[in-house]
């Protein structure tokens, strides 16, 4: 089989998720800024609010703009018989290999952005590790969990 | 097979109680001694708790029974909640016998059983049993010793080999495996004494012991670290003495220590992976120190991340033997193929860089920062020695892993007992062609292994031998 990306839903699903993420950090700094100037706290907590607020536009730009097209290109999956491989990273670029038949477990996930789009995360544990595909669509994730129950049944015997 | 409900020895009332009064004492520390002086006052208080605590370990005791019914071992516990524990009798990893000096002395001891239920769920512990009684509990599940077996015969007898260390390795191996041990009674020595002995003396004996011509203190702080050393080594003479492992076909049988004796089976196909490891002594004078992965929930020598001791201490002349012997499935060459010279360059890097960065920034700011500078050359020999040592073996199913972070350690697993295998490559590697391995066995904890800077070429190879599985 040919290496698959995620569905691109993920990629606004990343995005709404760092916003969240990013509006609690906004809040907080808010309430810093606000007791400063209530308390007349020393001057240089402006600075450090300044500073903090700096970082958090940084945060914004990097994890709502950038980084989810970034990691939307650079992860791919593979089934293939008998195993399944995630290829992912930037920099460094890390390449797992799970045998079918190692597989304990496949838990799927779905919270409410998730929902939304259709799509469900799955992780795949084995005896000593989990391994997550970020999003699959709903479909695909059904399909997959019950080809990897089927090699389970296949493979009962082989429990060290 | 079906067995009648049964109850711990009576026994287990007193020492279940101490146990419980030793957690409660022991968080007091210091302060139990102060309460004591005034014990007359609460001597009321103390008596009630005991009495409860005496009272709710007896209902403990008389509520826990266990069986074996229909092919699995059932044991019902707890006073108020009641637990009912079903354990397939085929999922039992291993059976320990253990005993503690409190016991020993009136002849009992402990059973525990090992489960696939990852460390942190806890074993399964019987607390107090009589000797016959465990002996039956350990044949009814399956792992009875062929020796005390109503029905060994002669097959059995002949197939079992029996390791023993040899009085002089014995002595060696309580010397050389102190070297790490004198560290840990030092911390904890010194962690028990800020507990015990007042700041202000603690200070005061500090400025007089500095204040010591040199002369004196040299000797004195070298009979002290002899002083620890001794004390390490007898605490690993008692722990390793009469060290005994049995061999059977299926089987391994492992008994150890001299006062606080313990007794274990393991089944050999539960075995992910053996480790070989050589400290810094034991490589110089020729001796290893094998350790076995097993999956379950083994939890024992919690110093080696709870992986089982097969044998404390081995020539390595005879290690090939020893393995064909013990466990054939994993024996074999352990020749590594060493990473290439660039990576060794590479991995020399990586940590000098920063070091050196940290060091001219001290020295600029500090006078002291001077002294810190030896520092950086011991640190590259570390990683040159660590480099040295990394590499891989790849021989039909077998893998071997090498790789020292202080303790030289040479793993070997099989392919179906690899859980994961994942290639790194960062940046840096890719110019240099070269990539590292990790791969996930399955243990008390999942484990994970990892050879770096390997040369991108053997990287690629040991990933496509795991995917072509």
């Amino acid at each position: 089989m040919e290496k698959q990306h995620l569905d691109p839903g993920i990629v606004t699903v990343w995005r709404q998720r760092s916003l969240m993420t990013n509006l609690i950090f906004w809040l907080i700094l808010a309430g810093f800024f606000t007791c400063t100037v209530y308390f007349s706290w020393p001057g240089f907590f402006y600075l450090i609010a300044g500073t903090l607020a700096i970082l958090v536009a940084l945060h914004l730009i990097l994890y709502v703009l950038v980084i989810p097209v970034i990691r939307y290109r650079t992860f791919f999956y593979t089934f293939r018989q008998s195993d399944f491989l995630i290829r992912d990273g930037v920099f460094v670029i890390r390449q797992v290999s799970i045998p079918l038949a190692r597989v304990q477990n496949v838990t799927t996930e779905q919270g409410p952005l998730l929902r939304r789009y259709h799509l469900v995360s799955v992780s795949i544990t084995t005896a000593a590790d989990t391994q997550t595909i970020p999003a699959l669509n709903a479909a695909e994730a059904h399909v997959l969990r019950d080809r990897i129950a089927e090699q389970i049944k296949e493979n009962g015997a082989d429990e060290l | 097979m079906n067995s009648e409900k049964k109850r711990l020895h009576v026994f287990a009332v007193l020492s279940e109680s101490l146990g419980t009064l030793r957690k409660l004492v022991l968080p007091l520390g210091i302060s139990f001694f102060t309460f004591l002086q005034h014990f007359t006052q609460w001597a009321g208080y103390v008596l009630a708790t005991l009495a409860i605590i005496l009272i709710y370990n007896f209902f403990k005791w008389l509520r826990f029974t266990y069986e074996v019914r229909g092919g699995s071992f059932h044991i019902q516990s707890g006073v108020l909640i009641r637990h009912d524990r079903y354990i397939h009798i085929s999922r039992i990893q291993s059976v320990q016998l253990q005993t503690n000096l409190l016991l020993r002395l009136i002849g009992l001891v402990q059973l525990r059983l090992d489960t696939v239920d990852p460390a942190d769920k806890g074993d399964v512990v019987l607390a107090v049993l009589s000797h016959q009684e465990a002996g039956r509990v350990r044949r009814l599940l399956g792992h009875g010793d062929p020796d005390t077996a109503p029905g060994a015969n002669m097959e059995t007898a002949s197939s079992r080999i029996v390791f023993r260390l040899s009085i002089r390795n014995f002595v060696f191996a309580t010397f050389t495996s102190s070297s790490i041990g004198i560290i840990g009674v030092l911390l904890a020595f010194w962690s028990s004494a800020g507990q015990l002995v007042p700041d202000q003396w603690l200070n005061r004996s500090f400025h007089q012991f500095i204040l010591l011509p040199p002369a004196t203190l040299i000797p004195l702080i070298l009979l002290l670290v002899i002083g620890l050393w001794l004390c390490s080594a007898v605490v690993t003479f008692f722990r390793w003495g009469n060290f005994r492992l049995t061999v059977t076909p299926e089987k391994w049988l492992i008994h150890k220590g001299i006062l606080e004796t313990a007794d274990a089976t393991y089944m050999k196909d539960r075995v992910q992976a053996i480790r070989i490891c050589e400290s810094w002594l034991q490589q110089l004078t020729g001796f290893c120190t094998i350790y076995a992965e097993c999956s379950g929930s083994v939890n024992n020598d919690k110093n080696k991340e709870g992986a089982v001791l097969v044998f404390p201490i081995l020539r390595r002349k005879k290690l090939q033997a020893f393995l064909d012997t013990v466990i054939p499935e994993f024996a074999g060459s352990i020749s590594c193929k060493s990473v290439p010279l660039r990576s060794q360059f590479y991995m020399m890097m990586l940590p000098v860089l920063p070091l050196t960065v940290v060091l001219v920034a001290l020295s600029s700011f500090f006078q002291w920062g001077l002294w810190l500078w030896p520092v950086l050359p011991a640190a590259m020999a570390l990683v040159f020695l660590q480099s040295r040592s990394s590499g891989y073996d790849l021989d039909g199913e077998r893998l071997v892993f090498s790789y020292r972070l202080l303790t030289k350690t040479r793993m070997i697993t099989l392919k179906n007992r690899i859980q994961s295998f994942t290639a790194h490559q960062s940046l840096v590697q890719r110019r240099f062609s070269l990539g590292t391995c990790s791969l996930f066995i399955r243990s008390s904890a999942g484990q994970c292994y990892r050879v770096r800077q390997l040369e991108k070429v053997d990287s690629d190879r040991l990933f496509q031998w795991f995917r072509d599985g």
